[in-house]
Order: C-alpha cells, then structure tokens, then sequence
C-alpha cells in the first residue's frame, strides 16, 4: 500500500514538474518574443524621433536649409 | 638459459618507480601549466564563450539656444560589414540583394568591393549609411553585420560654430552621457540562454545643455562682422552682446579673414588686446567711487601735453582741451586728462579697482581656452599713466565687456556665463551714485561727439570708442590697430551690453570710424529684437 502511495506522489511530481516546464519555458519563450518585438519598436521609435527633431530643425532654423 | 643478474633485478623496480614519480611531476607540471600559467586566459576565453557583453549606447545631450532650439543634433545610422566565412550565398547574389535596397552601395564601395575579392580578405567594412529598415531587411542574409553609429548634426550650419563646439568640449562629459551594458549567457550556437539570469547596467543618457545663445541676433552679428571685415578691410572683427542684469551671453562672435585652422578656437576670449580708450570710463569711475576725483574736476594741465621722463603723452589728433571737464575728457577721449586722473586715483586703488572688477582673473565662463594676462610687479610712473587710457596692459573681450557692465548695471559686476541654468554671481564694485554720473558723461559724449550721427535721435546710447595701438617686437606702429566700441542701451535699465572690436581695419585706423558703426547697426536690430 505505501509503496503505491511513493509511486503516485513520484509520478505526481513527475507531473508536475513536467507541466510546470512546459508551462513557463512557453511563457520565458513568449515574454522573450514580446521583449525582442519592443526592443524593435523602440529602436524604430528612437529613429522616427531623431527624424522628426531633425525635420523640425531644418524646417525652423535661421541659417537655411541644411541636411544630414 | 640466461638468467637476470641480481644487480638488474635490483634497478628494474627503481627505473619503473623513478618513471611514476617523473610521470606525476609532468602531471602536475601541466596542470600548473594549464591552472596557474594559463588558467586566466583559459577562464577569460571561457567567460567570452558563456557570456556575451553588448554596449547599450546613450542618447547624447544638445546644445540648446535661448529658445530651446536644437543647435547640435545627433542621426543615428547603421554600416554593414561582410564576414566571408559566414556566407550562404555568393558575393553576387548578396550585392544584387543589397542593390534592390541601396543601389548606391556598388559605386559608393567599388574599392573595398575590389579589395573584398581577394580570396585571403575575409572581412571588409563599408561607408554606406543603412537606416532601420533596410538594415532589418538586409540583416536576415548570414555574413552580414550592421554596426549602429552616431553623428552629431548641425541644424544651423556654421553659425557659432565655434562655439558650439567648444561648449561641447567644456560639457562633454554631461553631454555624453554614459554607456550601459548588457551580459548575457549563451549556448554554444550564439544564441541567449533564456531560463538564466541576464544582467544590465542601464545607460545614462546625456543632459541637454541650455545656453543663453540667441541664435537671430548670433546670425544677425555673423553677418554684420563679415559685411564689416570685407568693408572696413580688416583682418578680422569679434563681438559680445550680453544681458546686463544677469550678465547671459546673448552673442559672441569672432570672424577672421582667413578663418583659422582651430575650429574650436574663440578669439574673444583667447586672444589678448589693449582695450585702449574704451578703458577710460573704468578709470574714471574708480577714481569718482574712491572720491580721488570729485565730479566738478576740472583738468587744469590739459592745455600742453605732458612729459613723464623720456616720454610725452599727447592726444589722439594732438589737440589740447584746457581746463576740461569730465564730460569734455570723456567727449575729447583725452589722453592728457586721463593720465591726470589715474594720478589722483594712485596705484594701489588702481590696482584695487582692477582687481574688483576682475581684469587680472579668469571671467570662468563655461568655454575653454581662456587667456589672460598677469599683471606686472613694477609700475613705474609712465606704465600708470598709460594705463589710463588702455595702454600697456592686455586683457581678453569677454573680460572687458563684464568690466564695462558694471557701468550699465548700477556698479554691479555680474558674472558673464553662457549657460542659462548657471547660477548668477554678483559683487558691488562701484556705488550706483557714481555710475549714474558716469551714464551721464558717456550719454553726454555720445551725442556730443562725431559718433552721434550714426545714431537714431530717439535712441539714448551710453558708450565709448577706442583705438589701440598694437604692439609689434615692443613697438608701437599707427598701421596695426584695433578699433573698439563699447556701451549699452538705453543707458538706465539698459536692454543689453555691447562690445565690437575690429583688428587692423585698412580703411580707417579709429574705432569710431570703424567699430562704432557696426555697434549701432547691429544696436538699431537688437532694440526690435529685444
């Protein structure tokens, strides 16, 4: 009887062990994916601003129309 | 049948145990080898294959003008290297990739291409600016490696350039802020190991710097010195125009000729003149505020010239002004005069005066590349008498401009800086009685002198003109000069401070003929502008 009782806790941890793997390496791997696309984002984010600062500099300076 | 003597039987052991012994000692040679020797490197070469570190490169800070507009910009932009050993398609299949993207990139890197063809070159940069999207397009093709760079920008071109630039020295640690890092731990492919812990040092990005620059009148006084310099015929012309209240540098330019090669270089501040007559009203002032002069002092040798030793000290036009007043001394820019008064002032108040309005220290504005000049020990009585009239001592621009102000702001002295945010340092040198009889004299000399034809009637001026002699080998010659006019307007609550000064002007050696009309052009603007 005890030794059914140490083999269901065994495959239970098993079990358990095995999901909560599946589980959080699914969410590791997501968050990743998520990290890497706003990474993305904020690089694109950066050059669309330093465009715009440039676009407003040259469109408001006093010494003429320059460009990088 | 041989038998072993007992005397081989004996060594046999002895050459197997001395074999042992001489194994372990190789042993434990190489592992000291490999641990001791080597092992930092081994540990390092380790660590770089466990732990990938990447720059995280900060934002830089600008330079802003008064108005908060940006006068240095930063682009970013990418550039591509090809690694050959990396390559899963040829050299062809990948140009005809990038071509689609960047067409100029054959004709732009023809050379490096060429060099790249040699079967032993196995990696080439190359010049070509990649934005965002075509180094995400193009990153996707292996032996392909984008590297994100900075250049700094400059929306209003050249204009205070020099300037610009040397803030940018002077602030470059605030300015560039600082690099943050990222350590990661990889698999043996390259790729991050997720399920481990990452670490990051967040970068720090740059602080903007807030000058008290305005680039309209900056512009407008580049271009009155440069009409200057090509219609006077000078080697080159400098002004300063700051806020006398809170003594904020609203301009500051220096044109030469023949530009020079240091581009950081700011001759208001760099290079030493004699302020010549522009330095009477602070002579006069000193001698008013210490009472060594009343304000009813009449100049009762200025009918001859005077002698001091060897030397005679004459005036200008080698015109004498009897028993002139204060008024008249300023009025007739009298040498005589002046040296009079310095007499009476005496050196040690002299001295005194020339300390607190600190003529012989650094003004500490926020550039580099300040000169000045350390005052002589010995001054023997033609050198007190000279100095009277800006002779014989050399001292910066922006010293004399934050001198003069005093004038303007009721006898105090105000730190003259560049950065709006700096903190304004203030010290009593002269009391506001006396500087307010000084406006009056120099009010009085400017309507009263030739000068006040070049300005509108309306328009209430308190400055003076100056010539100096410049001395060449310990000589003084009447070919090289620098012409000066210095004021502020309108004399009570004045709007701003002035000083224009122009080297070796061909057409007219004075100052009044030469500097003092681009002061009053340039003064007729600013009262709009301000």
């Amino acid at each position: 009887m005890s030794n059914r009782i140490i083999l269901a806790i065994a495959l239970g941890l098993l079990a358990f062990q095995l999901s909560f793997s599946v589980y959080y390496s699914g969410r590791i791997v997501a968050d990743n994916q998520k990290y890497s696309e706003l990474e993305k984002k904020y690089a694109q984010l950066k050059f669309e601003n330093q465009n715009l600062e440039i676009d407003f500099a040259n469109k408001y300076a006093v010494n003429g129309i320059n460009s990088p | 049948m041989p038998t072993n003597t007992p005397s081989m039987e004996s060594t046999r052991p002895k050459i197997i145990l001395i074999t042992i012994y001489l194994c372990f000692v190789f042993i434990l040679a190489k592992l000291f080898y490999w641990q001791i020797i080597k092992g930092q490197e081994l540990r390092d070469k380790a660590i770089s294959q466990i732990y990938k570190v990447e720059k995280i490169i900060p934002q830089q800070g600008h330079i802003l003008s008064s108005d908060e507009f940006p006068l240095s910009l930063d682009y970013s932009y990418y550039t591509l290297a090809f690694y050959k050993p990396n390559f899963t398609k040829n050299l062809k299949e990948i140009m005809t990739e990038i071509g689609t993207i960047k067409p100029e990139f054959a004709t732009q890197n023809a050379k490096a291409l060429d060099k790249f063809n040699n079967p032993n070159q196995k990696w080439m940069e190359f010049i070509t600016q990649f934005n965002l999207d075509q180094m995400l397009k193009l990153s996707k093709l292996a032996g392909l490696d984008f590297t994100l760079k900075q250049n700094r920008y400059y929306p209003e071109k050249k204009l205070a350039s020099n300037l610009i630039l040397n803030l940018e020295r002077y602030y470059r640690r605030q300015i560039s802020g600082q690099i943050g890092f990222t350590r990661t731990i990889i698999d043996g492919t390259g790729e991050n190991l997720l399920t481990k812990k990452n670490w990051q040092k967040s970068e720090i990005d740059g602080q903007n710097i807030h000058t008290s620059l305005d680039r309209k009148i900056q512009l407008l006084s580049e271009n009155v010195l440069k009409n200057g310099i090509e219609k006077y015929q000078a080697d080159a012309a400098s002004l300063i125009i700051i806020k006398p209240q809170s003594g904020e540098i609203i301009a500051m330019a220096s044109l030469e000729a023949s530009p020079s090669a240091l581009i950081t270089k700011i001759p208001n501040i760099s290079d030493l003149f004699e302020p010549g007559s522009i330095f009477k009203p602070l002579i006069m002032s000193s001698a008013l505020d210490s009472k060594s002069i009343s304000s009813d002092y009449i100049c009762q040798k200025c009918n001859q010239a005077r002698t001091i030793g060897q030397y005679t000290i004459n005036n200008w036009n080698n015109e004498f002004h009897p028993d002139s007043t204060l008024r008249d001394i300023i009025k007739n820019s009298d040498n005589i005069g002046m040296s009079y008064i310095i007499n009476e002032l005496g050196l040690n108040k002299f001295l005194d005066y020339f300390h607190r309005l600190k003529l012989d220290q650094k003004t500490g504005v926020e550039l580099s590349g300040e000169s000045i000049s350390p005052l002589k020990n010995a001054w023997p009585e033609i050198d007190l008498a000279t100095a009277a009239f800006g002779q014989g001592l050399a001292i910066n621009q922006l010293q004399m401009i934050q001198a003069f102000n005093a004038i303007a702001n009721n006898g105090q002295l105000v730190k003259v800086h560049l950065n709006h945010q700096s903190q304004t340092e203030t010290s009593q040198v002269f009391n506001p009685e006396t500087m307010a009889l000084m406006r009056q004299i120099l009010s009085y000399a400017v309507n009263n002198s030739p000068i006040a034809s070049l300005k509108p009637k309306d328009m209430e001026v308190c400055a003076k003109s100056g010539t100096a002699q410049v001395a060449v080998k310990g000589e003084y010659t009447d070919s090289n000069t620098i012409g000066s006019y210095i004021g502020f307007y309108p004399c009570v609550n004045p709007k701003f401070t002035m000083i224009v000064t122009v080297n070796n002007p061909r057409s007219s050696q004075w100052g009044s003929s030469t500097a003092a009309p681009l002061w009053f052009e340039l003064a007729q603007n600013l009262e709009l502008l301000l």
